[in-house]
């Protein structure tokens, strides 16, 4: 220990290279990333920068730091543009931020920047044999976007706030026209609609009844083969009830 | 920049060419490599490149990023057919090695180092030079040190010849105060209020009371003369205001850009006043010692004006006498204009113009005040509404929770998708929110987004993660044994995260669940632990908290449990609570139901209590609903709102079901079954008065009653008043203890110098504090106050005199951390004395903990 101290206070960059290099390579990232904090500025403009700077990055990547890790890549890959190894830097760049996205139910902005930067990877190697990782990573980021949508959409019909529930799934469906979770989405409207109607005043009911019943056939016309349409169907038959003796009574 | 060789014909800048390049050359550098510089440039041999043309400029800007030339410069040295030949020449600058401050102490040169941020390895530009030159400059000017001199010296290294280090010399001088601020042209306002709106330039402290008696003696009569009550209070105040100064929050010092924002203010109070046309004629600042300057001001007041009609165009939705009636502007008022934007735009108070609007969706409402006549002194208004479309929400967003899920942010928000915008409702989920103590109440921002083309609006709420857990950790060596308490309560807990590992950072969180556990131990005598647990929304589906908690304590006299002289006093308790938020009366309801049992067990264990001998088993079971309504704005400073609640709890009246003679029976029999119902009425008012001055009004009462006049009341949970309301060692009895400044702990308890485990039955105490912020830091709140208490406890209703109240008053000072909860050191004075308990009144301070004393 006193003899990395000791390193750290010295003088001798060749020797202090050396040894982060060697650190580096033993995987005791946590001392590489100290001296090549220290390297990096010396070495600014030489030979020697561009494999510190790699280092560096991966160093934080090993780390689990992936935020750092992230900006140093990008960094690299923006600094080296002609270095035989700035299309990986550029890849691990989006990766990391990938990487250090969260679970769908917290603050997305991480998702939608590793979104953009995987988008950017993608058109600046459109050759490079990374580009399908890229895109299935993408794909998994909007998922998680979509089930976030999903979860608020669903809360608002736990809490049994259906105007707001049917705003949510229908904007869900606006916002991601391809969703996976669009028969979930047009399976709630429904409900909710049928829900909400019957919670109404009365001068309310017979235009939301109205929607329950062409919620349905809408559901029905896009998922004609969906294990929820018998239940919806039972649910229209109710509402096509409701209508009816709303017009009984006028 | 490009530079031709000789044949200049060869370049057309309004036509560029292209060309290969042939080679790249650099000059200039003497220790850089220059192989990575052409890389770092991103001109490759054999690379098409325009000319003139953007990759030369992009290649420039390169060079330029990495910091490390003074000046980068490309230039053409030869053609030849379709080759080009570049150089690149740049000028390296020194990089610096260290830098070092002399003439500061350390602690400002570690706030200039912040400030200045100079990095080890940049080159050192004449511009680095004069930047860090200025920015401590301006460091010290904003300290009051006018006269600031900085020096900074370039030390070349001796053995790096391109390394340089700084010496920053600094010599602050003598601190500038200001002498006096002498205003000229001010008939209407006197100098004493107009310094009062000078909010950062205020004059230096003076204290001359024989010079202030001079001129009230010799000035005084001759202003009397003029019989003119105004002049003469005008007079007085300026004399006192010119004699004695104390400058105790504010040190007199002048910035010059707080000058000019204070003479801004003082126009406006001005304009407040009806003077539109008040204007400073001249200000000039000016040496007036060796350590002072003076300021004079010249003032032109100009003539007061008023309203005149005010006429409303444009209002579809309220008519001109409604409008009227929220503006609260009537003709012949004095022109102000702050007071007219304030009603017209937002006022915290009272209800405003864009209020009526805004709160029912008409979010593209904006009225425009227009003078459309000014006849002398008067002027006649013209209010121009649009009134716009009504907006629904469409989306809501939280922005910002990295750790708290959207579930616990989303249930909690009052603006939903469907519903009307509403600014009240935005204002008043803001405040919620901050109420929650998972975000930082500081920086909670709602931001409405508007489509106007569907006539929606999206509402966005950005927030920042703060925590708000608290631990506890204490350990000594006390009484020849180990003392020591360990406590930990989380805020925003995640119970079913608690089997996924990584959920563990440090702990698991996000579902607004609370968490605490409490341990304590005296080594073998006492050990005690609790544990309890919150969930705010029971099933996700209403705000229905639900809680369950659980607690042991065991004191013992530490021998072996087989011995024949053990003695042992355990008690085990065991709570579960429901709460539900209301809609009726108002959505500020609450209540809350409780079941608990607690069991007392004593073994041989004599004289804790005024009853029994020692040996039996008590249980106390029992069911308890409050009923409350809380309206307060926020939970560590409050600054309006109020908050009310009514309490009850009972056990079963088992005595009413049986037949046996409980006059007769033993202590340990009569009670063993507790009976009892309680009542507690507790009431808090704040009020905001000037600024950030609040007054907090505080009541509460509590009474304990019987069902059976043969067991009489229970000698369990009696009420105990007085002190810093910290339960101690003592609290065995399930007591109560209220704390009340300026008397010592529990000593307003009746007969308590006969025995101190008697406790009362009724008691009341009124509280009303003026409370000041010093720093509302979310990181560590702090306020001041001042007090006036009152209050008492009964043994029993036939002795009960609600007006037979121990008074005390005081001053105290609370401290509000995120990691330790609310600190309060108060000094009060209690001034009725308390019979048989000589020492228990007079000065008294009180350390206290989460509002033990409230």
């Amino acid at each position: 220990c006193s003899k990395y101290q000791k390193l750290l206070k010295s003088t001798d960059n060749e020797e202090k290279y050396e040894r982060a290099i060697a650190y580096y390579e033993e995987k005791d990232f946590y001392r590489a990333i100290q001296l090549f904090d220290q390297l990096q500025a010396i070495y600014r403009g030489t030979e020697r920068a561009e494999k510190i700077a790699f280092y560096y990055a991966y160093a934080h990547y090993e780390q689990r730091d992936y935020i750092l890790a992230s900006y140093y890549f990008k960094q690299f890959a923006r600094n080296y543009p002609n270095s035989k190894n700035a299309e990986e830097a550029a890849f691990m760049g989006a990766y990391c931020s990938y990487l250090d996205s969260p679970p769908s139910s917290l603050d997305q902005v991480v998702t939608l920047d590793a979104i953009k930067d995987l988008q950017l990877f993608i058109n600046q190697y459109p050759s490079s044999e990374r580009v399908g990782q890229a895109n299935e990573l993408i794909d998994e980021l909007r998922l998680k976007l979509e089930t976030k949508a999903l979860n608020i959409a669903t809360l608002y019909y736990k809490m049994e706030d259906y105007k707001a529930a049917i705003i949510n799934f229908e904007n869900l469906i606006k916002d991601y026209p391809d969703t996976r979770y669009r028969e979930m989405a047009m399976y709630h409207i429904a409900k909710a609609y049928f829900s909400y109607a019957q919670k109404s005043i009365e001068s309310k009911k017979e235009e939301r009844f109205q929607h329950t019943y062409d919620a349905v056939d809408n559901f029905a016309s896009n998922f004609p083969e969906s294990s929820y349409l018998k239940e919806l169907r039972s649910i229209q038959k109710n509402a096509l009830k409701e209508l009816n003796n709303l017009s009984d009574l006028q | 920049q490009i530079r031709l060789g000789d044949d200049l014909s060869e370049i057309d800048y309004s036509n560029p060419r292209e060309y290969i390049i042939g080679g790249v050359t650099v000059t200039g550098v003497q220790y850089l490599d220059h192989n990575v510089l052409i890389m770092l440039s991103g001109l490759q041999v054999a690379d098409r490149i325009e000319i003139p043309g953007d990759k030369i400029r992009k290649a420039i800007e390169k060079l330029w990023a990495q910091g490390l030339f003074e000046n980068v410069r490309i230039s053409a040295t030869r053609f030849s057919d379709d080759l080009v030949f570049l150089n690149i020449d740049l000028q390296e600058r020194p990089r610096l090695s260290k830098f070092s401050f002399k003439g500061v102490k350390k602690s400002e040169a570690d706030d200039l180092r912040d400030k200045i941020k100079l990095v080890k390895g940049d080159v050192v530009t004449d511009n680095v030079i004069i930047r860090t030159s200025n920015i401590i400059k301006k460091h010290f000017t904003g300290k009051g040190f006018l006269n600031t001199e900085v020096e900074i010296e370039q030390v070349r290294d001796s053995v790096k010849s391109n390394e340089i280090s700084l010496v920053i010399n600094i010599d602050k001088n003598n601190k500038v105060r200001i002498d006096r601020i002498n205003f000229t042209g001010n008939e209407n306002l006197n100098d004493t209020r107009l310094k009062r709106t000078l909010k950062n330039t205020k004059d230096k402290g003076v204290f001359r009371p024989f010079n202030a008696l001079d001129q009230l003696v010799t000035k005084t009569p001759r202003k009397a003369l003029t019989l003119n009550a105004d002049t003469l209070i005008n007079f007085g105040a300026d004399v006192i205001n010119e004699n004695f100064r104390f400058r105790i929050f504010k040190s007199s010092k002048f910035i010059r850009d707080d000058f000019k924002e204070d003479l801004n203010s003082l126009i406006a109070k001005y304009n407040n006043e009806g003077y539109r046309d008040a204007a400073i004629v001249s200000d000039s600042v000016y040496r007036s010692g060796p350590r002072t300057i003076s300021i004079d001001i010249a003032i032109d007041e100009g003539r007061r004006y008023y309203f005149g009609d005010i006429k409303w165009v444009g209002n579809t939705k309220y008519s001109a006498e409604q409008l009227n009636e929220v503006l609260k502007i009537r003709r012949g008022d004095i022109y102000n204009q702050s007071e007219l934007d304030a009603n017209l735009n937002y006022n915290p108070n009272e209800i405003d113009i864009s209020t009526l609007y805004l709160d029912d969706g008409y979010l593209f409402f904006s009225v425009t005040p227009v003078e459309v006549r000014v006849e002398n002194d008067t002027i006649d208004m013209e209010m121009r509404i649009r009134e716009g479309k009504q907006a629904t929400i469409n989306k809501v967003i939280v922005k910002g929770n990295t750790r708290t899920n959207d579930h616990v942010v989303m249930r909690e928000l009052r603006t939903r998708p469907g519903q009307m915008f509403s600014r009240s409702d935005i204002i008043r989920t803001t405040r919620e929110l901050a109420q929650l103590r998972y975000f930082d109440p500081e920086k909670i921002v709602p931001t409405p987004i508007p489509n106007p083309n569907d006539g929606t609006v999206d509402i966005e709420y950005k927030v920042e993660e703060t925590s708000s857990d608290q631990i506890e950790l204490s350990g000594g060596w006390g009484y020849g044994r180990v003392v020591g308490t360990l406590g930990l309560s989380f805020n925003n807990f995640s119970a079913r995260k608690i089997f996924q590992g990584s959920a563990w950072r440090p702990i698991p969180s996000g579902d607004g669940q609370k968490l605490s556990l409490r341990m304590q131990s005296y080594g073998k005598g006492y050990l005690s632990y609790s544990a309890s647990f919150t969930e705010p929304w029971l099933g996700g589906k209403k705000p229905n908290s639900f809680s369950v908690s659980y607690y042991h304590s065991l004191y013992s006299n530490g021998l072996a449990r087989s011995s024949e002289n053990y003695q042992s006093f355990k008690i085990d308790g065991f709570m579960l609570m429901l709460g539900k938020r209301l809609a009726w009366p108002d959505d500020y309801f609450t209540l809350m139901q409780r079941i608990s049992i607690q069991t007392y067990r004593l073994n041989n264990y004599g004289s804790i209590f005024a009853f029994g001998n020692g040996n039996g088993k008590y249980n106390n079971y029992s069911y308890g609903v409050t009923f409350a309504r809380n309206s307060i704005d926020s939970p560590i400073f409050q600054r309006s709102g109020s908050e009310v609640s009514l309490s009850l709890d009972v056990t079963p009246p088992y005595s009413l079901f049986s037949d046996k003679d409980y006059a007769s029976m033993a202590d340990e029999d009569k009670f063993k079954w507790i009976e009892y119902h309680k009542w507690k009425i507790n009431f808090s008012l704040y009020r905001q008065i000037i600024g950030n001055l609040v007054l907090s009004a505080r009541t509460k009462y509590g009474f304990l009653g019987s069902y059976n006049s043969d067991i009489g009341i229970t000698p369990f949970d009696r009420f105990y008043l007085g002190g810093d309301g910290l339960s101690g060692y003592n609290n065995l009895d399930g007591r109560e203890i209220i704390g009340m400044r300026g008397y010592s702990n529990e000593s307003l308890t009746p007969d308590y110098y006969k025995n101190k485990n008697v406790g009362g039955t009724i008691y009341n105490k009124t509280t009303l504090e003026l409370r000041y912020p010093l720093s509302l830091n979310p990181s560590a709140t702090i306020y001041v106050m001042t007090f006036l208490e009152a209050g008492n406890a009964w043994k029993d209703f036939r002795s009960f005199n609600p007006f037979a109240l121990k008074r005390s008053a005081g001053v105290g000072v609370r401290v509000f951390l995120p990691m330790f909860g609310l600190l309060g050191l108060d000094w009060g004075y209690g001034f009725d004395d308390i019979p048989g308990l000589p020492s228990a009144n007079k000065g008294q301070f009180h350390f206290s903990i989460n509002q033990s004393i409230d």
